[in-house]
Formats: structure tokens, sequence, C-alpha cells
């Protein structure tokens, strides 16, 4: 069964934008970099959209899943990229990935981390490796959390809860050069007469001192290159009533069978 | 990384079981060599769970030890730190902890003001901890760690709505002797509802007084933590009138128990609290006011049943302890990995000379001439402030200046 959190084709196409604009975000820092990683890569997707055809540095995808290695890969091709299976939870597996990025040809390169820390049980040594690439090898590393603290969602997949006060304990623990970028949710709707596909450009008014949604930090001597960015997708309200609904009837149907004592 | 933390001494209290699970998780889950040493009390010995594992030393039989990181968590306990064998020294800072003084206990105050002020790296649990440690050192590393909730003893539990024919269920926990905690303020206000309530209070206390025995439908002492978690889960409201916290932990553990909180806007409380969302915030000293809160809650189960609601909500994106000290870890973490401070031997004789200033006796400091002339003066600044005397001060004042010229 596929890891529900994973971005992947059939994910929610707004959750699959917002995870796209997060690699738009890492791009304006990745284009001056000799090498790239990107840590909890999963199926490669989000980044398959935005990341640029024509980088030529050395390029490693991440992720415990090595199925969703092996999609990331097929997918990014045009990047030639290596992989490595590791869960990023134990200090063993951040020991492999330390000694990969060991090589001269890593420093200061580009380290994208989105949606991991949350998935953590003890995020305390790989924040202290990532630390330490910064530091010591003039890496650049931005990674994303989630506004759990504001959602108030049981997640059974988050390990560790985020929010704006977790993520001021976190900006503490690392140098005082460190960007923080608020990823605030966009609502919109679209009058259309004719029936061909076309692209739309519509302006939106975003205020800051609104409740983000996820929060991007990044760190390390090309932090303040992180970049801005919004997008808008299309709601295709007919599927997305279905999966609400198969998900309604599957939890009803597997509650009842719960209650009949799972006969 | 060898790891000391220095405690006054073991006892049950809210700050050594903070330090205490910080403790052995990082023993634990990350590797670190944790030892407590004790500075006032002789007896190292304790069977608190959560020293399994811990070293415990008196500060008199550290000589042949040395350490990476020796961590202050109490005031007298900086002045010890000179005695420790350490590459950095660290405050953990649970509070401006001169405010537990009132103004009499002056010498305590001093000190305990003064230990803050000394230049030296600090982790602390809440952001206006922060804000005004940033405001006295600038330029000293300051760590924001928010302490966990134990989640297996304070489960989430979402609550049931209640019907008003039921009386409003009230918990006031803290010492009644403890000037800060407000807990006479708390029962007067509970005596001044008009709904029908039921109060539990809930005191380190072995023996409660008779007359808190009259004013509380209920009186326990010395709960366990698993005893707490229950009467909260039972409970609707958790009153705390405190005047000083840190970051009061009470509230935020009714919040996973499923009851609201109503509170005083104290130190601490913006770190989860948020009126009319996830509790109800009453003024300082309006025992009225936070009765009649009380009652609203009473009457309108609505409001009351929203309120907790919402408390889980704002307790289920709270840190566990596990996510608290892995924060905690990476601070220690990234103080160790900074280059030594450059002034060490000075900021270590900095706080010798001020512990060995504040220490010393005040008699010492006066002669007994001076002493005399200073209790004379007392007297007669006593006297002046009497209200019989007010139609007399323009003159005495005009004939002290005279006398002074």
């Amino acid at each position: 069964m596929t890891f529900i959190e994973r971005i992947t084709e059939a994910t929610n196409p707004f959750i699959k934008l917002e995870h796209e604009l997060r690699y738009g975000a890492a791009v304006p820092i990745l284009i001056e970099s000799p090498a790239w990683c990107d840590l909890g890569a999963g199926e490669g997707v989000a980044a398959a959209t935005v990341l640029p055809l024509d980088f030529s540095g050395r390029v490693l995808l991440v992720d415990r899943s090595e199925d969703a290695l092996r999609e990331a890969q097929r997918r990014l091709e045009y990047l030639s990229p290596d992989t490595l299976v590791v869960d990023l939870s134990t200090p063993g597996s951040l020991t492999v990935l330390r000694d990969r990025l060991a090589g001269a040809e890593w420093d200061g390169a580009t380290i994208t981390c989105f949606e991991v820390f949350e998935h953590l049980d003890d995020f305390e040594p790989l924040l202290e490796l990532l630390r330490i690439l910064a530091d010591e090898r003039g890496c650049t590393v931005v990674m994303s959390v989630p506004n759990d603290a504001f959602t108030g969602v049981e997640n059974p997949h988050h390990l560790t809860v985020w929010g704006e006060a977790a993520v001021e304990e976190l900006r503490r623990t690392l140098d005082g050069s460190v960007v923080i970028a608020h990823q605030l949710p966009l609502q919109g709707s679209q009058i259309l007469r004719t029936d061909e596909p076309r692209i739309v450009s519509v302006e939106a008014r975003v205020v800051p001192d609104i409740e983000p949604s996820h929060f991007i930090l990044s760190f390390g001597p090309r932090a303040p290159l992180l970049g801005e960015g919004g997008g808008l997708v299309q709601t295709d309200i007919a599927a997305q009533r279905a999966w609400e609904r198969q998900r309604e009837a599957a939890l009803e149907y597997y509650q009842g069978l719960a209650q009949r004592g799972g006969k | 990384m060898r790891i000391a933390f220095l405690l006054p001494k073991i006892q049950l209290a809210g700050g050594v079981y903070v330090v205490l699970e910080h403790a052995k998780r990082l023993v634990d889950r990350h590797g670190f060599d944790v030892a407590i040493i004790v500075t006032r009390d002789r007896d190292v010995q304790h069977r608190h769970g959560n020293l399994d594992g811990i070293r415990c030393i008196g500060i008199d039989d550290t000589a042949s030890m040395s350490f990476d990181i020796a961590i202050a968590t109490w005031w007298e306990t900086v002045y010890s730190l000179p005695r420790v064998e350490t590459g950095r020294h660290v405050q953990f800072i649970q509070s401006m902890e001169d405010r537990f003084y009132p103004p009499e206990e002056l010498v305590s105050r001093r000190r305990a003001g003064a230990a803050q002020s000394f230049p030296i790296s600090s982790i602390t649990e809440a952001r206006w901890i922060a804000d005004q440690l940033h405001t006295l050192q600038p330029h000293t590393p300051l760590f924001y760690v928010r302490n966990g909730v134990d989640k297996e003893v304070f489960s989430l539990h979402a609550p049931a709505p209640t019907s008003s024919r039921e009386p409003l269920r009230i918990v006031i926990e803290g010492a009644p002797d403890v000037w800060f905690k407000g807990v006479p303020d708390a029962l007067a206000a509970t005596n001044q509802m008009r709904e029908r309530r039921h109060v539990t209070v809930v005191t380190g206390v072995s023996l409660p007084s008779d007359h808190l025995q009259t004013l509380a439908d209920r009186v326990e002492s010395r709960l366990t933590q698993h005893e707490m978690a229950q009467l909260l889960r039972e409970s609707h409201v958790l009153l705390k009138l405190s005047r000083v916290e840190g970051m009061a932990g009470p509230p935020l553990e009714a919040f996973h128990m499923g009851a609201t909180a109503v509170l005083t806007p104290v130190t601490g409380h913006d770190e989860y609290a948020v009126h009319g969302w996830n509790c109800q915030l009453v003024g300082f000293d309006d025992i009225p006011g936070t009765a009649r809160t009380l009652d609203l809650l009473a009457r309108d189960r609505r409001l009351l049943h929203y309120l907790r609601f919402n408390a889980v909500a704002t307790a289920r994106a709270w840190p566990s302890w596990a996510q608290s000290t892995s924060m905690f870890a990476a601070a220690l973490q990234k103080i160790a990995s900074a280059p030594p401070p450059a002034h060490a031997e000075s900021i270590r004789q900095l706080i010798l000379d001020t512990h060995a200033m504040l220490s010393a006796p005040r008699e010492r400091s006066l002669s007994p001439g001076e002493e005399q002339s200073l209790q004379i003066g007392q007297k007669i600044r006593s006297i002046s402030r009497h209200p019989l005397m007010a139609p007399l001060r323009p003159a005495a004042r005009l004939i002290a200046r005279r006398l002074l010229r």
C-alpha cells in the first residue's frame, strides 16, 4: 500500500501544487549549487515538475522506500540521479548518508528536505547533520514543516508536531542567518466562456499575517536566495467528491466491521 | 557528550521534574552521559523513576570529574558552576526567579536576579523569558525549548457534552501557602459563584488546613500524575489564578484531558492559552469577575464545550517529552559545537565575586553606629508614612532639608 502522505500522481492536486511550490522556492539556490541532495524524495513527482532540465551537478535522491526511489529515478532521468535507501530517523542510516556526502563534490550542495521532520520520531540527529553540512561544508538547506499546531488535526503519520512555536525553537538552534518563509493557502474561482482549455492568469492580494499552512526554512550560505512563488490549480469537484465519498464510506464500513468484532 | 545538571536538591517539584524528564531522555534516546550534581542536599540517593541510569553526586565529590557542559537549573546553582570542571556553562531558566521572592526578601531577590545577568548561554521554556534574557544579554546564545507533556499519562481525551443540570466541576491546583499561586483567590471566587459547582483542591501539602476543607468540596494532596490526569478527565475547568509562572503546566495538562481553564494572564500563558478559544482569561485580583466567568461556564454548556473542544486541539499540537528533549539535545549540540567563550575565566570570576558580594552577612557591612542610625532612619520613615502625619509632612520635609544642608 502506498504511504498515504507520499506525493504521487493521484495526490490531491492542491497538495501536489503546494509541494511543487516548495521545490520552486529552492530552485534559485539549487541553480547556483554544484550538487543537489533531496531527502525524503519520494516518487519525485513535484521535483520533476519544477526542476530545471539543464542542471548539470550531481544529484542524490534519498528515501526509505526503494520503490518510490525507482519511480523518482525514472521521472528525473534527465538529471542522472543516484539513489540511497535510508531511514532518516536512525543514527546508523545517517552515518551512511554522511559518508555518501563526504566527497568534496558535495561541498556547497543544496539539500532539500520537505515534509520530512514531522515523520521522524527523533529529528535531532538529522538536524545536527544538516547543521554540520551547512556550517562546515558550505551546503544550503531548504526544508519545510507543516503548521500542525494551527490545524490541530490528529495525523497518525506525524510523529512530532510543528507550528510557529516549534519553528521558533528550531530557528534558535541554527545560526542567526536562517531565512523563514510562510506558505499561505489560496482559494479561487474562474469563469470561462470557451470549451477550449487555456492558461489563465489570476491576481490575488496576499497578506503575510494570516496563518500559514507550512513553514519553509533555509540556512547556509545561499539561504537568502530562497525564492517565492504561488499558483492555482483547477479543482475537479467531481473527482474530489468521489474520493471523499469513497473515504467516508470505507471509514463507515470498517467502523461497522470493528463494532461487529471484525466479522 | 558529558552533561551535568546542577540541582539544589531532588524533590517533587515541577522544575525538578522537568530537568529529570530531559536528563532521562538525553541518556535513553540521545546517548548522552548525564550526571545530576546536587549542590545543597547531602542526600543524593533518590527513588525517582527518571533517575535510573543517571549518576547523582554531591557537589563536593566532583573534583576529579569533567564535563562538556554544566547546566545550572535554579539560580542558587549558578553560583556553584565555577566549582564544576567543564567546557561550557549553561543556564536552564524556567522562570525569572527573583519574582518568587517578596520585596522584603531582598538578598534572595538580588542573588536570583544577578544570576540571570551573567553572560552564559541559556535555554528557556517560554518566550517571555527569552525576550527578557535577550534584553539583558543581547549577545549571549539563547535557546527556546518548550517543556513537553507526558502524552501517555495525559493522553488526549475528547470531552463529552455536559448538561447544566450537573454542577460545574472545578479543579484548583497549587500550594495554598505560596503567595503567588493565588489559591485563596481561587477559593474566594468559587465561593462567590451563584451557579452550582463542585470544587476540588489539589495541593502538595500533606495535611491541608481545616479552613481549606470547609471551602472546597474535596481536597486532594500529593496526587500522582495518573491520579491528577484522572481527576482532570472528570472535571470541566481548571481554575488557576497564579501571579508568577514560567510556563504553567497544569492548564495544558487539563487541555489534554478535555478540560478548559479559567486563568489569569500570568507570564507564560500566551504559549497555549487563547481567550474565548480554549480558555477564559480573567483579571488579577478580580474575584467577582472570576466568579461571574465561572457562572457563565456553568450556565452556557455550549460555550463550555466549545472551549473544551478547542483545548484538546491545542493539546494535540503540544510537543511530547520526546520531541521537547530532541530540541533540548539540538540546543546542547549547538552550544558544544560553538567556539568556547572568549572570556571564560573572567565570567567564572564574575560569578564568584558576585556570589561573595551578595552572600556577605548584612551586619558585617555596617558598623554598630551605622546600624543604629539605619534603624533610627527606618523608624522615622515609618512614622512619617502614618496617615495622621500627612498634614505635617511639608513642614517635616522643610526641616529635614535645612538639617541636611
